[in-house]
């Protein structure tokens, strides 16, 4: 049925009043001659509405005299009418595709770059090297040739494993995947150090070229050249050679937690309070008003949105959220449990940070209580390698 | 004579298998419960108000009584009716 009244609208109607008395008369006369009537409603006893395509309106006139009735134009519909309602307002219609091609203008130049997965490299250089290569704020989108902006970008930044640029509506999303760089490597005749990755003690050292210049028991920090490349012998001049060797020592793990001994338990009681929100975009529209008439609740959101189609998301969603109120119920747990899980929460924590396959030589946790709070700390020995290479500079 | 070909006509539809509204050139009705009304092979309409209307088929007068009636559609086949249908009856 949407078919047949789009094709009415597109031909046009209109919608006739026909007074008289012999109203049947007047239809079955319309038929005869095949003219489409519609929705035809009596109005009262003289007077009758109905709808006419347009060239059957042309054909009634032929009608109207033999039925001895009336025919009066109440209103007309459709495109025809409407393009020449139009015909007669060109400013308006001048306004309307002025209006409409801005909008398409505004929408075909890049506004706003957005670089996304960064890391260690700095988004205004990925940007700035992005204006260079044309992708900027105020360019034609349409011009723009993004394989080769990505190829250009990956080959002058070299930190960059991979590039994608995709444009969305104005915005260009930019995103990157960095380089991750192997450990250096040095080779066997470049002189070079052994220096301390991080802060410890040493446990043990073993030269296997090059002098040691750290003993057991000595307190490193990170940096300090544990095994040397520089030999200096006495009566000949300083030798650099490709340091190796393994130096073992103590490294320490800390980490501080607190965890209160008052645990706050809440029951819902039943009762609830729906407050609802609309969302259009970023505007929020309230639709219930009133505070909250609990001191003591939950709140729990939902989100509904419309239906999705595809990639199309639609910016309109109802957020309604659900107050429960509920009663507070302190209770106090046995410290030792408390302390039992601190250990447990720390032990994982601290097991994160530390790098795989090292060995744990002792750990000890140390507890303070104090206003019904328990703090603690955790600290773990562990023994490693905490020796890596460097290159010596030779001027 | 006349009668006589009716009768003739309604024996060889039936031995036929023939549709009788085709046949016979009988109006065949159609309702959708009592909301719409589609009548096929109508011969003109004769009354036409909110609250009846009249219309001529080849074996007497069809009356349609009810509220608020509506022609949605009519042309020289058929015409649809809508609106709230309570009796429909057959006036010799």
């Amino acid at each position: 049925m949407l078919i047949v009244k789009l094709w009415n609208f597109l031909r046009g109607y209109v919608v006739i009043r026909i007074e008289g008395l012999t109203l049947e008369k007047f239809i079955n006369y319309a038929i005869a001659r095949g003219i489409y009537l519609w929705d035809i409603v009596r109005i009262d006893y003289t007077t009758l509405e109905a709808k006419v395509g347009l060239s059957g309106y042309k054909e009634l006139r032929h009608i109207v005299k033999r039925a001895g009735c009336k025919v009066k134009i109440n209103m007309k519909i459709g495109y025809p009418f409407f393009m020449h309602k139009i015909k007669a307002r060109k400013m308006l219609m001048f306004g309307f595709m002025i209006a409409i091609s801005l909008v398409i203008l505004t929408t075909s130049f890049i506004w706003d770059v957005e670089v996304r997965g960064t890391e260690s490299i700095p988004e205004e250089k990925i940007v700035k090297t992005l204006y260079e290569l044309g992708l900027s704020p105020g360019i034609f989108k349409y011009k723009l040739d993004l394989a080769s902006i990505e190829n250009q970008i990956m080959i002058e930044m070299e930190e960059l494993a991979w590039i994608g640029i995709e444009i969305r509506g104005t915005k260009a999303i930019v995103e990157i995947v960095e380089k991750v760089h192997p450990p250096q490597k040095i080779p066997m005749e470049i002189p070079c150090d052994i220096i301390a990755s991080k802060n410890g003690v040493i446990e043990k050292i073993i030269a296997k070229n090059g002098d040691a210049m750290v003993q057991k028991g000595d307190i490193v920090k990170a940096g300090k050249i544990l095994i040397s490349g520089t030999v200096i012998r006495e009566g000949s001049d300083p030798r650099y050679v490709h340091a190796l060797g393994e130096v073992f020592a103590k490294t320490y793990y800390e980490k501080n937690d607190e965890m209160s001994i008052i645990k706050v338990n809440k029951i819902k009681t039943g009762n609830r309070f729906i407050k609802r929100t609309v969302k259009i975009g970023s505007t929020q529209l309230m639709l219930s008003f009133g505070d909250i008439p609990f001191s003591n609740y939950i709140v729990e959101s939902r989100k509904k949105s419309l239906f999705q189609w595809r990639n199309i998301q639609i910016p309109v969603e109802i957020i309604i959220d659900e107050y429960y109120e509920v009663i507070v119920q302190r209770e106090r747990i046995d410290p030792e449990t408390v302390k039992k899980a601190l250990m447990e929460k720390l032990t994982v924590e601290l097991a994160k940070q530390m790098p795989p396959h090292i060995t744990i030589l002792n750990q000890d946790i140390k507890y303070q209580e104090e206003n019904n709070i328990i703090r603690a700390k955790l600290t773990i020995e562990a023994l490693e390698q905490i020796g890596i290479q460097k290159r010596i500079n030779i001027f | 004579m006349d009668r006589k070909t009716k009768e003739i006509k309604e024996s060889i539809s039936e031995l036929l298998e023939l549709p009788k509204d085709i046949v016979l050139d009988l109006p065949r009705i159609t309702m959708i419960g009592n909301l719409q009304i589609y009548i096929e092979n109508h011969k003109g309409i004769i009354e036409y108000s909110k609250l009846r209307i009249r219309i001529n088929t080849k074996n007497g007068i069809l009356r349609i009584v009810g509220k608020d009636l509506q022609i949605k559609t009519i042309i020289t086949e058929e015409i649809i009716i809508t609106g709230i249908i309570n009796q429909i009856e057959f006036v010799e």
